[in-house]
């Protein structure tokens, strides 16, 4: 966790400044060497999953047809509250960190599910991203978001 | 991902936009394929 707790005060600091009406949060995604793209990743799901988000906001999709987020089925996309990641074993530790697993702040919109630790969004716009300092990638696919390196 | 027990929906506008516009469905970027993101 060496890591992440050096990227804390960033990452709330980074929330702070995006505050707004709609929820900030925070998140990690596997950032691929090959082709730049951001594709979500948690500890939790164990599996890499196979769709980036591949523009600046992402907009979230239910396998079974209806508006994301749904209501007592786990769609959407997530992030959790700034603060809260203590508690929530998705984040990132220095050994998958080292593998371009990367973190970073979200503002979330559309419809909303406000969860104790965390959101469930229809939508999401990537505002900053914490990338290991030798991940040579070109961020072509986001613009307006600011990528640090760390 | 464990975020915690459900409180409550809401609808949030997109922050960077100005409140009265609303996106076209040329605008509309394409869904993440995958369900939870």
């Amino acid at each position: 966790m060496r890591v992440l707790e050096t990227l804390k005060p960033r990452l709330l600091l980074a929330a702070h400044r995006w505050e707004g009406p709609a929820p900030v949060g925070i998140r990690s995604w596997q950032l691929s060497i090959s082709d730049g793209l951001l594709y979500p990743f948690t500890r939790m799901m164990r599996v890499l999953q196979p769709d980036p988000w591949k523009t600046t906001v992402a907009v979230a999709s239910c396998a079974r047809g209806d508006r994301p987020p749904c209501l007592g089925h786990p769609c959407g996309l997530y992030a959790v509250r700034p603060g809260a990641w203590d508690g929530i074993s998705f984040v990132p530790d220095v050994s998958v960190f080292a593998s371009v697993i990367v973190v970073g702040v979200v503002s979330l919109f559309g419809r909303v599910i406000e969860h104790k630790d965390g959101w469930r969004a229809e939508r999401a716009r990537i505002r900053e991203v914490w990338v290991p300092v030798n991940a040579e990638v070109c961020f072509d696919a986001y613009p307006g978001v600011t990528f640090h390196r760390v | 991902m464990q975020i915690g027990e459900f409180i409550r929906e809401t609808y949030y506008p997109d922050p960077d936009e100005e409140p009265e516009t609303v996106p076209t469905p040329d605008e509309e970027p394409e869904p993440v394929a995958a369900c939870a993101s």
